[in-house]
């Protein structure tokens, strides 16, 4: 190797006379343009269009183990390859290189003698004629081993990650699965129906909803949204899933089931971190030809009734803090009658808020809710839910945050014909 | 969904123990929690008030709202006060419903809530007690 | 989004003239056929586009489970033919895409007059009685190397300038659009591509059909061009005196003649 003298350094100090004297003397030490290619740190290789070998070089037939013989005139590049590499050379490599006059850095595998794979990267020219027709093809090979090492060991990590995310994904879809019934009981003389949408596979998010019986024929209901996300949001969820619930069977006043919520979360949670949810909770009530339905609000998005007449109206609970956040606080009730043909839809914001122009940051809103339940309203349970999840659909992407629906309707009793 | 928020600080030499913050952009959950440190920084020991100008505050989600009342418990445990001004609509709509109104003193502008402490200096000015 | 941009699809040549479709292969987009389409043009409507997951197609159109299998393409095509009314199609299939035209003359015989597949091979594996030339193993080392020249890539995307010294930005522009692939719709497409068996769909082509194979193929040898050949009843087979899988870069003007006298022959 000429570094070992090119590159001494000069002691008398860096001047021009003495750079130049040893850069003649290392140019006069290579002055065989033939040893340079022949004995170069890379393989060369000369082949006709066809990949014919025409001219190889020593360094390349060390690294195989072959003889001159073996390969001028008697094997293609193609032939050194292996298997799956012929198949990347004839579907890219070859076309790339005749399109292109060149292509350089592919990553491909040449098969040595004795059957050992080396691992190299390949650039190729096209040499042309003066006339511009191509003649031959120019190759040189670079031993690849260290670096095809490093990139192995970075496909490894990229697939790893990939397996990873994708277990994290699964995690989290069981998870968010535990936190919601699998199917709503039936409710005689009631139509049931929700829908979650996950806007994140990889993200638990905090919307929550149940429908249980209280005895009696009484039935309990909820749908709400814990503030945040991740595992940390999905604790409180479930904490507030259970204590609705075991709150309902205590006193089933919804105003007190809050109550005893926003006692629960203030204790579980210090000061330093205090957890917050919005819920919405109903008492229903069979009264005859259809139920009182009592609401009591937590901070939470208006329930909407679709009423049979084709109206729509919110159902205002004022008043309602977010539960959590104070020691005492007060919530309302109102009270909600549905009787036949009647829907009741409850949802979380994250219908309302989602992106309906994403480049404007325009959100759909309250009043357009409102305008598609009036349009939608007659309905039923079913048609209502339908109809949401559609809507979500058309939003895509911009449904941003997880969005919870349910809808309780009682059923028509008496199929109306339009007139 | 690459919400972004950014953050202003309009120190206001008559108010110095008032940290007036404006916060522009969408505040949700991916970047609330970094728009939390940065306001903590920014809040000194010495500093009794914070205004909390939303007027170019587009967006809030509940995780938006949980970094609004940490923020507020924080002033309120050294008995300081908070205020935010320049609620748009949207964001009125949100503090309504979740009841959030009960817990902010709401001012129709920046400038409003500017006026109200210098009326009433003791909120700003009374010297530390200790 | 519309079929032409969702397909990249460009009409060019004889208005009114005989229709003929180009459909590239795996590994690379319609610039495979630059050599041939031009002298084509002359005399036959000429219809170029780019498999969904090639070239400059629709990425959004990418359906993973779509294009899982041959079928996902030949709707593709059919799609195309439809939207753009063409109608006694001589569509000419390069590598995997002749299988993608077999499939779809089977299914709307009436919209193509006649069937050119180039390099074709109705299975790459081997298999009992047959030879594809190629192991299940041969396969997964494919998509190895596809794998690690996907690291590579920018690299084996270095700008050149295609005969057009003066004018950089129009080489960079080309070689941008080159066999321009998405490296994990790739990988999908290797595997639909090389581990599909339309050995029992040959029999079933009523459409008039020429096989074009190359003297010496690695991936389509002599012995699948003579296998379809049998299959294919009244198919023709001619063999080019050329070497690798595309003989259209290769030999362009033999198998341009190829295409044209048997499009043109009625």
């Amino acid at each position: 190797m000429m570094s070992g003298i090119g590159h001494v350094p000069s002691s008398t100090g860096p001047e021009n006379g003495d750079v130049t004297e040893e850069t003649i003397f290392t140019a006069l030490l290579e002055d065989s343009a033939e040893d340079l290619y022949e004995n170069a740190p890379c393989g060369y290789l000369s082949t006709l269009l066809d990949g014919q070998i025409a001219k190889v070089n020593t360094t390349l037939l060390r690294w195989l183990g072959y003889t001159r013989d073996d390969l001028v005139g008697r094997r293609r590049f193609a032939d050194l390859l292996t298997v799956g590499g012929k198949l990347y050379h004839e579907t890219h490599f070859a076309p790339l290189l005749r399109m292109q006059g060149e292509i350089g850095g592919v990553a491909l595998e040449l098969r040595a003698a004795d059957g050992s794979q080396l691992p190299v990267l390949v650039t190729s020219t096209v040499k042309n004629s003066a006339d511009g027709r191509p003649l031959l093809i120019r190759t040189t090979i670079f031993d690849a081993r260290d670096r095809r090492t490093y990139e192995r060991e970075l496909l490894r990590a990229r697939q790893e990650a990939d397996l990873e995310r994708e277990r994290l994904q699964s995690l989290v879809a069981t998870l968010q699965r535990t936190l919601l019934p699998p199917t709503l009981l039936t409710v005689p003389g009631l139509e049931t129906a929700a829908y979650y949408h996950t806007a994140s596979s990889d993200q638990l998010g905090g919307d929550f909803y149940d429908l249980f019986p209280l005895g009696d024929g009484r039935w309990g209901v909820f749908l709400g949204d814990v503030a945040g996300k991740g595992p940390d949001a999905a604790a409180v969820t479930s904490l507030t899933r259970y204590t609705l619930r075991a709150a309902a069977a205590y006193d089933p006043d919804p105003v007190a089931v809050l109550g005893n919520l926003n006692a629960v979360l203030r204790q579980e949670y210090s000061s330093d971190d205090p957890r917050y949810c919005t819920v919405i909770y109903g008492l229903l009530v069979p009264d005859g030809d259809g139920f009182t339905a009592t609401l009591a609000s937590g901070g939470h998005p208006a329930a909407l009734l679709l009423r049979a007449d084709g109206t729509a109206d919110y159902q205002f609970t004022p008043g309602g803090l977010l539960v959590g956040i104070l020691p005492d606080a007060r919530f309302t009730a109102t009270t909600v009658r549905i009787t036949g043909g009647d829907t009741l839809l409850l949802y979380t914001d994250g219908l309302t808020e989602a992106l309906t122009d994403v480049a404007a940051g325009a959100r759909y809103g309250d009043e357009a809710l409102l305008a598609f339940a009036a349009d939608l309203a007659p309905t039923t349970a079913s048609g209502a839910i339908r109809a949401v999840t559609d809507l979500l659909a058309a939003f895509g992407e911009g449904v941003e945050d997880d969005t919870a629906a349910l809808a309780l309707g009682v059923p028509a009793s008496l199929i109306q014909e339009p007139t | 969904m690459t919400a972004a928020v950014s953050l202003a600080t309009y120190p206001d030499d008559t108010l110095p123990q008032t940290l007036i913050l404006a916060l522009e952009g969408q505040l949700d959950y991916t970047n609330a929690e970094q728009l939390r440190e940065r306001a903590v920084h920014l809040l000194a020991d010495d500093h009794r008030s914070l205004i909390l100008d939303l007027s170019e505050l587009t967006f809030c989600d509940s995780t938006g709202i949980r970094i609004l009342l940490a923020l507020r418990t924080l002033i309120t445990a050294r008995g300081g006060s908070i205020s935010v001004a320049g609620l748009g609509p949207r964001l009125l709509k949100i503090f309504q419903v979740t009841g959030l109104v009960q817990f902010f003193a709401v001012q129709p502008t920046r400038a409003d809530a500017v006026a109200l402490l210098r009326a009433a200096p003791s909120a700003d000015q009374s010297p530390s007690a200790g | 989004m519309d079929v032409r941009s969702r397909y990249n699809v460009v009409v060019t040549g004889k208005n009114g003239g005989p229709v003929v479709m180009l459909a590239h292969g795996f590994g690379c987009d319609q610039n495979l056929w630059r050599l041939v389409a031009p002298a084509l043009a002359e005399d036959f409507q000429v219809v170029l586009f780019d498999h969904v997951g090639s070239g400059r197609s629709d990425p959004s159109a990418w359906r993973t489970e779509r294009y899982s299998t041959l079928d996902g393409y030949a709707d593709d095509v059919l799609q195309i033919c439809r939207e753009l009314d063409l109608q006694q199609v001589v569509f000419v299939g390069h590598s995997v895409s002749a299988m993608i035209g077999v499939l779809a003359a089977i299914r709307e015989p009436d919209r193509f007059a006649k069937l050119v597949l180039l390099t074709p091979s109705p299975r790459y594996v081997d298999d009992a009685g047959y030879r594809g030339g190629f192991t299940q193993a041969d396969i997964e080392e494919l998509l190895e190397s596809l794998d690690s020249n996907y690291l590579g890539w920018s690299a084996a995307m270095a700008p050149v300038i295609m005969g057009n010294p003066d004018r950089p930005e129009l080489g960079e522009e080309l070689t941008n659009s080159f066999c321009r692939t998405d490296p994990r719709m790739a990988r999908v497409f290797a595997r639909t591509t090389f581990l599909s068996d339309n050995r029992a769909d040959l029999e079933k082509v009523t459409v008039p059909t020429l096989v074009i194979e190359c003297a010496s193929d690695v991936i389509a040898p002599r012995e699948v061009g003579a296998f379809i050949h049998a299959k294919i009843a009244g198919s023709r087979l001619v063999t080019l005196d050329a070497v690798g899988h595309c003989p259209q870069l290769s030999a362009p003007e033999a198998t341009t003649r190829a295409i044209a006298s048997f499009a043109a022959d009625s």
